[in-house]
């Protein structure tokens, strides 16, 4: 009986290891626009299937998969973030290999502004400008509410010296 | 670094800017390192399995120490912990950061050691923070929910969660809401261990289930806990008193205590003919017939006219005998008034030297009226008094009544055995000066009272 239930439970793991791979482009996408260097992104997708792996069995609905999975990129990525920020606060020139110098120094004051931002502010940031999410699919994957969703990218937009209108950020929403 | 970009005048031009700046993250976004992308896969899933084993390694480790412990603390005798205590702890994860709280807590260190503690271990997960309700205690009359807090920068002096409770309709529960701030036994950064004491307005009844919203640096975390009655529905015993006592040249009715397993809720009222004021009671608790006492934890309405006092209950140790004693009472003269004038910004009249004025300020529409009081400690205690009512008033020199603004604060703090306050009026013409009258202003009389609970 023990060998029957070692082999299932090996043939779950084996299905859930072709779900990472199948998913790895999408993580790796999102990582790469938030932390914003190939080292930092491969980091957190690497510590982002370790907390997967670790709590494979608590997943009770195998649909939610996907942004079950992402959302934990997601806290990774927040952490990793704070922590690089306490680490090292001015090194910014990592993200730039085999660009132009036109339009690089834009790139770095983007990506100092950006840094700026609370984390949370960011991440949202990032899902809707970078990852072309909508608010609703911002508000499910962070089990946030979308009025709250709106009013981060309204902080944010706020911090960066915005003017967002409201109407705007309603024609805004699909 | 210049600042190349600028200022961002509106939204279209920070759109701009986010799109052109997206086209080189996308561009190296897709040019995914495929090797080094599997190979962060595979290591990944082997520092799953390491974290695993040196888990396990370290659960029992913990269990290792925690026999040893138990058997030390059993051979010394120098701390009383039950087998149920320890079974209580084993039963709830995460607990055991939550020992120097229980201890702290009378009502939660008896609830322990009696198993009267329901397991919960729920979450909520947000971007930064995380919220888990590990265990609640609960009676007819109050509820402790013990949670978990944690995050990257969460530390327990550098932050006060807002927590809101209602019940699973959403309804805001009619009690009052005390945090223990007590230091947890991880003190580290990114975890806090804390405790939310409820205590149930009278005549309300403990729901069916709570919902804890808890509201921190943007993000609001919920956790709904269902309340599981049949562990406490028939705790409860209601004991019809009746008695009128004397005490400090003031008369009591003692009506009736309330005794549930988290708490004894005691019934009074003062005579409308009492000459003075009743401000509060000095060193009041309860006393079983082993001499254990159990104090107040303070209560509802107001000691000068009908109130209830809350106090830690014997229920689960189950006393022989019960009774309520104190040692005497803050009271106050009736009638008694002071005089500002707010635009001289001078003390006109006071019943004494011990009311002094801080200062006078404007601040926008308002006018904030600092006042320090000397002289309400007895007996190591110090008593808030609410020198003026909560929804009191004011007349100026013609007569004419004002009230206090509503959303004035009547701020207190103690420094050095003296209290200071901070009342707010609207900002306008006064014939001055104004009159406030006085609810309560230091004084006390001691004289021992006690009264037979059962």
């Amino acid at each position: 009986m023990a060998g029957l239930e070692r082999s299932e439970e090996k043939k779950h793991d084996h299905a859930l290891l072709e779900r990472i791979h199948a998913e790895k482009a999408k993580l790796y996408g999102i990582a790469y626009s938030y932390m914003r260097n190939e080292a930092d992104a491969l980091e957190a997708v690497q510590e982002t299937v370790c907390r997967v792996w670790q709590k494979r069995h608590t997943l009770r609905n195998e649909q939610f998969f996907s942004t079950w999975m992402v959302r934990i990129l997601i806290r990774v990525c927040l952490d990793a973030h704070k922590k690089r920020k306490r680490e090292r606060p001015m090194t910014l020139f990592n993200s730039y290999e085999n660009v132009s110098d036109r339009g690089m120094e834009e790139r770095l004051d983007m990506e100092r502004r950006l840094d700026q931002l609370p984390a949370r502010y960011r991440m949202i940031v990032i899902l809707k400008y970078y990852q072309d999410m909508t608010i609703s699919e911002i508000a499910e994957l962070t089990g946030k509410p979308a009025g709250t969703i709106k009013t981060w990218i309204h902080k944010a937009l706020k911090q960066l010296r915005v003017d967002w209108d409201e109407k705007e950020g309603r024609a805004d929403e699909r | 670094m210049n600042d190349r970009l600028g200022k961002f005048s509106d939204l279209q031009s920070v759109q701009e800017a986010f799109s052109k700046d997206k086209v080189g993250v996308t561009e190296r976004g897709e040019r995914i390192p495929i090797d080094r992308l599997n190979r962060a896969i595979e290591e990944g899933i082997a520092r799953a399995d390491t974290r695993m084993r040196r888990y396990r390694r370290s659960r029992r480790a913990w269990r290792v120490w925690w026999a040893m412990m138990t058997l030390f603390i059993l051979i010394t005798a120098a701390v009383n912990i039950s087998p149920a205590f320890a079974s209580m702890m084993r039963a709830i994860p995460g607990i055991s950061g939550f020992i120097k709280l229980i201890d702290s807590n009378p009502a939660m260190r008896t609830a322990f050691h009696h198993e009267f503690v329901q397991p919960v271990h729920l979450s909520d997960e947000g971007l930064a923070y995380k919220l888990t309700v590990n265990g609640i205690i609960a009676d007819h009359q109050r509820l402790l929910v013990l949670y978990t807090l944690e995050g990257g920068d969460i530390h327990r002096s550098s932050m006060s969660p807002y927590a809101d409770i209602t019940d699973l309709q959403g309804n805001q529960l009619e009690a009052a809401l005390m945090y223990s701030y007590f230091p947890g036994e991880q003190e580290s950064e990114g975890i806090m261990q804390d405790y939310i004491d409820v205590i149930l307005a009278e005549g309300v009844e403990m729901p069916d289930g709570i919902v804890l919203s808890m509201h921190l640096e943007g993000e609001r975390l919920q956790v709904e806990v269902p309340i599981e009655h049949e562990r406490f529905k028939d705790m409860v015993e209601v004991i019809q008193i009746n008695q009128v006592v004397e005490i400090a040249g003031q008369k009591l009715t003692i009506e009736q205590a309330t005794v549930t397993p988290l708490q004894v809720s005691v019934k009074m009222s003062s005579h409308r003919s009492n000459p003075k004021h009743i401000n509060a009671f000095i060193g009041l608790e309860l006393v079983d017939e082993e001499g254990r006492r159990y104090r107040s934890k303070g209560g509802f309405g107001d000691v000068d006219s009908s109130f209830t006092k809350h106090f830690d209950s014997p229920y689960l140790i189950r006393p022989e005998k019960l009774s309520m004693v104190a040692k005497g009472l803050y009271l106050s003269d009736r009638g008694l008034s002071v005089t500002i004038d707010t635009e001289k910004k001078q003390l006109i009249d006071a019943p004494d030297e011990r009311l002094m004025l801080a200062k006078v300020t404007e601040v926008g529409d308002e006018i904030r009226i600092g006042i320090t009081l000397q002289g309400n400690v007895a007996h190591n205690e110090h008593v808030f008094l609410e020198l003026l009512s909560y929804d009191g008033g004011f007349r100026d020199a013609s007569g004419k009544e004002y009230k206090l603004l509503d959303t004035g604060v009547r701020n207190g703090s103690f420094r050095e055995g003296s209290q200071q306050m901070t009342y707010i009026i609207a900002k306008e013409q006064y014939k001055q000066p104004l009159t406030f009258d006085i609810q309560e202003y230091p004084g006390y009389v001691l004289d021992d009272m006690s009264v037979e609970i059962k």
